[in-house]
């Protein structure tokens, strides 16, 4: 088993939110349950960061008809679909993260290419797949994205405080909220942490575990903590491939994005 | 971002390794009673129907649901207000890997599925979760003990919880639902 990270921190905190009890609530969405917890008398905050999830589900879950995925698949090669920005977004930094990881990160998994294009004479963009076989999932990513948005919503609409955690993809604002790593060997949880004004994902790929990684696999069960919670998400694919939060291409990318990693098994 | 280590993860690790208790993991959400106010804020008046399901129904309820039909006897709480019909509330478990999850479902009068709230999630080790001995613990404990928000606020990091135990929950009630008001099951 492979010693954590040193993780020195001198971030100073943010003055904290005085809140005086959580409305905490979970529904399941993007496949998993996602907990959100505001302040009390935060109902509409509350609403809207669920609403944010519900959104990003619908536009892209490959398990949903309509997404902007799905649409994209049953398309014909070469036929530019309309996608919502947020969709946009998310294709735009999975291409950033594939070229700076040299290709580590893929979300069409080696299946065919595709491109992102602006829609001419009209604000907007397409997905448009250039091979046949091309076909994107945003497992690697979108979780972490979704909570983001859902974490903005949340705050646009008068929270103070909230955090956001997709099935173990987590992030807290004005809030220091304990976290506990799951044995996924075992099920229960270790005692780990404190995160605040940052998120924390963690991926599994042990045998028998609930994800697949396409690529080459080094190290199993990862975390990754990060100010945003995609890049969270999406650095544990990268380092999972990786193996080791000292390689050259982690210790660049983790940098890049203020991140840090820990191998729990390799 | 700030982060404060609370144990290191290999020293608790070890101790996992060594045969020592991990500890088990739950959060109550809200009560059944507090899931019916919070899926119907108009309703004034909360009635209980018993569906019990014979052999028949119980196939047709599995064919329609697409997994087995598990129980015969539900329970289908019916919103109204002032005499009108507003929906439906079905509390379910599930077992999940690692998991027990109560939900709660609300359907409109159509038997649509409108929204599912999760009441409680208790996570365990070592298989306990499969121990009917280690549920019944948890019967009537998220009404009677009350909810203890605010005072542990505990998030779990870790793989990716499956939510399939809990997809095909939500699609057997909507099927139960719909069998029970096609059968006339429902009373009223």
């Amino acid at each position: 088993m492979a010693r954590p990270q040193e993780m020195p921190d001198t971030a100073p905190a943010r003055p904290r939110a005085v809140v005086r009890g959580w409305l905490r609530r979970a529904r399941p969405w993007l496949g998993t349950l996602v907990d959100i917890g505001v302040p009390v008398g935060c109902e509409p905050a509350l609403e809207a960061a669920f609403e944010a999830i519900a959104r990003a589900h619908r536009l892209m879950s490959v398990q949903d008809e309509g997404s902007d995925l799905s649409r994209a698949h049953a398309a014909a090669v070469g036929l530019p679909v309309a996608i919502h920005p947020w969709t946009a977004e998310v294709l735009r930094l999975s291409l950033d993260l594939q070229s700076r990881s040299d290709g580590l990160f893929d979300v069409a998994r080696g299946s065919g290419r595709w491109a992102v294009r602006s829609l001419q004479g009209e604000a907007g963009h397409a997905l448009v797949r250039l091979d046949a076989g091309t076909r994107l999932d945003l497992g690697g990513i979108a979780k972490g994205w979704a909570v983001d948005q859902a974490v903005r919503a949340a705050q646009a609409a008068g929270a103070a405080a909230v955090w956001v955690n997709a099935g173990g993809d987590l992030r807290a604002e004005g809030v220091t909220v304990p976290v506990r790593l799951r044995d996924e060997r075992e099920g229960g949880a270790h005692t780990w942490l404190q995160l605040s004004d940052g998120a924390i994902a963690t991926s599994d790929f042990t045998p028998g575990a609930r994800s697949e990684l396409a690529g080459t696999l080094r190290a199993a069960h990862v975390s990754v903590a990060a100010p945003d919670c995609a890049w969270a998400d999406a650095l544990t694919k990268v380092l999972a491939q990786l193996g080791d939060a000292q390689h050259p291409l982690a210790q660049a990318l983790l940098q890049a994005h203020g991140a840090r990693a820990w191998v729990h098994v390799r | 971002m700030r982060i404060t280590p609370l144990l290191p993860v290999t020293a608790s690790m070890a101790t996992a390794a060594a045969g020592l208790s991990l500890s088990a993991f739950a959060v109550d959400y809200m009560s059944p009673q507090q899931a019916q106010a919070a899926l119907f804020p108009q309703a004034d008046r909360f009635t209980v129907r018993e569906v019990a399901l014979d052999a028949a129904a119980l196939q047709a309820l599995a064919t329609q649901a697409g997994a087995p039909a598990r129980s015969a006897q539900w329970k289908v709480v019916e919103a109204s207000q002032g005499g009108k019909l507003l929906g439906w509330v079905v509390v379910d478990n599930v077992v999940g890997k690692f998991e027990l999850i109560t939900y709660a479902v609300a359907l409109t009068p159509e038997g649509v599925v409108r929204q599912v709230e999760v009441l409680s999630y208790r996570e365990s080790h070592g298989g306990e979760v499969r121990l009917p001995a280690w549920r019944q613990q948890f019967v009537g404990k998220t009404a009677a003990n009350g909810l203890r928000l605010g005072q542990d606020i505990a998030n779990i990091s870790g793989a990716t919880l499956s939510c399939a135990h809990l997809t095909e929950g939500v699609r057997r009630i909507a099927a139960l639902v719909e069998l029970a008001r096609s059968r006339r099951l429902l009373g009223g």
